[in-house]
């Protein structure tokens, strides 16, 4: 019986299509995502093309009409934290997106909780919506509709949907991990000069000194030398567990922290004598006493 | 162009190979992290599974790490590891990091972790301090 078991998989291979390659969709199906200060923001959806429909806009989408941007079930939007969307707070989790496509005026975008909705299923108007206006643009022509994310900055960045000639912008705001501010009576232990010396390098390499003061309600670290000219500074963010990682500012404001460096600070008589320095496999790579 | 993170990642994983002008291939790599809720540790738990020495022959600069973690199955089961690893299936908390396949072996973020819980344990702080510090650093 073996040859027939074997002419008969054999058989089965040959007349059931591949999973995969059957699955030719007039919309296909499509994820972008965009991680930003730790927030996770996903948009999945269908991708209907234009294929030479005229009037994308009042003719196949109907003026008046509650539609959902890409095709087949519902485009979802998920954040893995509370964002600001077009200035309205968004509470993390995952949404269908709806708009209300009108001929004339701003047009109105719909969060919707309920996120497994085929396109036909309009959702009725809930207390648990967000809902804001948006004013759609003009760009250059679009085939196949696509959502993006483009002005990315540390705090947020706009989320388009473009289709045929239309666009339609929507601002994401998060939250910021990190604060710079330390309080001076929080940052007074820490004040001072220090030695610093990377773990494995030559006795004979020059000292360095780490200055560490306070301003503009920051604690800030300089050192001398530096290791390299653009890195003779940084703020030193504090952590919940009492530690610091260096932070760098663009324009007043913070857009990337060194996690792979993370200071640990001993206190005595309510002074910090000495430190620490951890990177990610918490191995120390460097160390420092105070000097004064 | 070399950069600050070029620097720091030459740092963390080759001591100051890049100062003298060494840049291993994997410097630069950053690994993804998740974040999410620490498990409970499960009743009884033991560190049966915890991988021994014999089992890391070809890694015996791991084994007083793996045995660190042997010693404290409890507080190890009350991590979440956060370096993605958490979402495969049969994972249950940085305890599983360290058993069979043992992610371990090649991680920094287990690796770290792992140390750092250890080391915190050795200090006497708490499950919950533990897992204070491990949400700041690797969260």
């Amino acid at each position: 019986m073996k040859w027939l078991t074997r002419i008969l998989a054999v058989a089965a291979a040959l007349t059931l299509p591949a999973a995969s390659s059957a699955q030719v969709r007039a919309s296909e199906p499509a994820l972008v995502a965009q991680t930003i200060d730790g927030t996770r923001l996903t948009l999945e959806y269908s991708r209907p093309r234009a294929r030479s429909r005229d009037s994308l806009f009042g003719k196949t989408v109907t003026w008046g009409e509650v539609w959902t941007p890409g095709a087949n079930w519902a485009t979802t939007l998920e954040a893995s934290k509370d964002v600001r969307v077009n200035g309205r707070p968004l509470p993390s989790g995952k949404y269908s997106v709806w708009l209300v496509v009108r001929k004339e005026g701003p047009w109105t975008v719909v969060l919707d909780p309920r996120h497994r909705r085929f396109h036909t299923m309009h959702p009725d108007s809930t207390a648990e919506q967000v809902r804001f206006d948006v004013v759609p643009a003009v760009t250059p022509f679009t085939e196949a509709l696509t959502w993006s994310f483009s002005g990315l900055s540390p705090e947020g960045a706009t989320l388009a949907m473009e289709w045929g000639t239309v666009r339609i912008p929507i601002e994401i705001k998060v939250s910021s991990s990190f604060s710079l501010v330390t309080a001076a009576e929080k940052a007074e232990p820490f004040l001072g000069a220090y030695t610093f010396a990377w773990s494995g390098g030559p006795e004979s390499a020059k000292p360095i000194t780490l200055f560490i003061t306070h301003e503009n309600g920051s604690l800030m670290a300089r050192w001398d030398p530096a290791p390299f000219p653009e890195w003779d500074r940084f703020y030193l963010i504090p952590l919940p567990d009492g530690s610091f990682i260096p932070g760098f500012l663009e324009k007043g404001k913070l857009y990337d922290v060194e996690r792979d460096m993370v200071f640990e600070f001993t206190t005595s008589g309510g002074q910090a004598t000495e430190f620490k320095v951890r990177a990610e496999k918490d191995q120390v790579i460097a160390s420092g006493k105070r000097k004064s | 162009m070399f950069s600050r993170r070029d620097f720091m990642r030459g740092c963390s994983l080759t001591g100051l190979a890049l100062l003298a002008g060494v840049r291993p291939a994997w410097a630069g790599i950053r690994r993804a992290r998740s974040s999410g809720p620490h498990p409970t540790p499960r009743p009884g738990i033991t560190a049966a599974k915890v991988l021994t020495k014999e089992q890391l022959e070809d890694s015996p600069n791991l084994i007083p790490l793996f045995d660190s973690v042997r010693g404290i199955p409890e507080i190890v089961d009350g991590i979440r590891c956060n370096c993605g690893c958490a979402d495969v299936e049969g994972y249950y908390s940085l305890l599983s990091c360290y058993e069979g396949d043992a992610m371990a072996r090649s991680c920094p973020i287990c690796q770290g972790q792992g140390r750092m819980v250890s080391r915190l344990h050795k200090d006497g702080k708490t499950l919950d301090e533990i897992r204070t510090a491990i949400d700041a650093r690797y969260g």
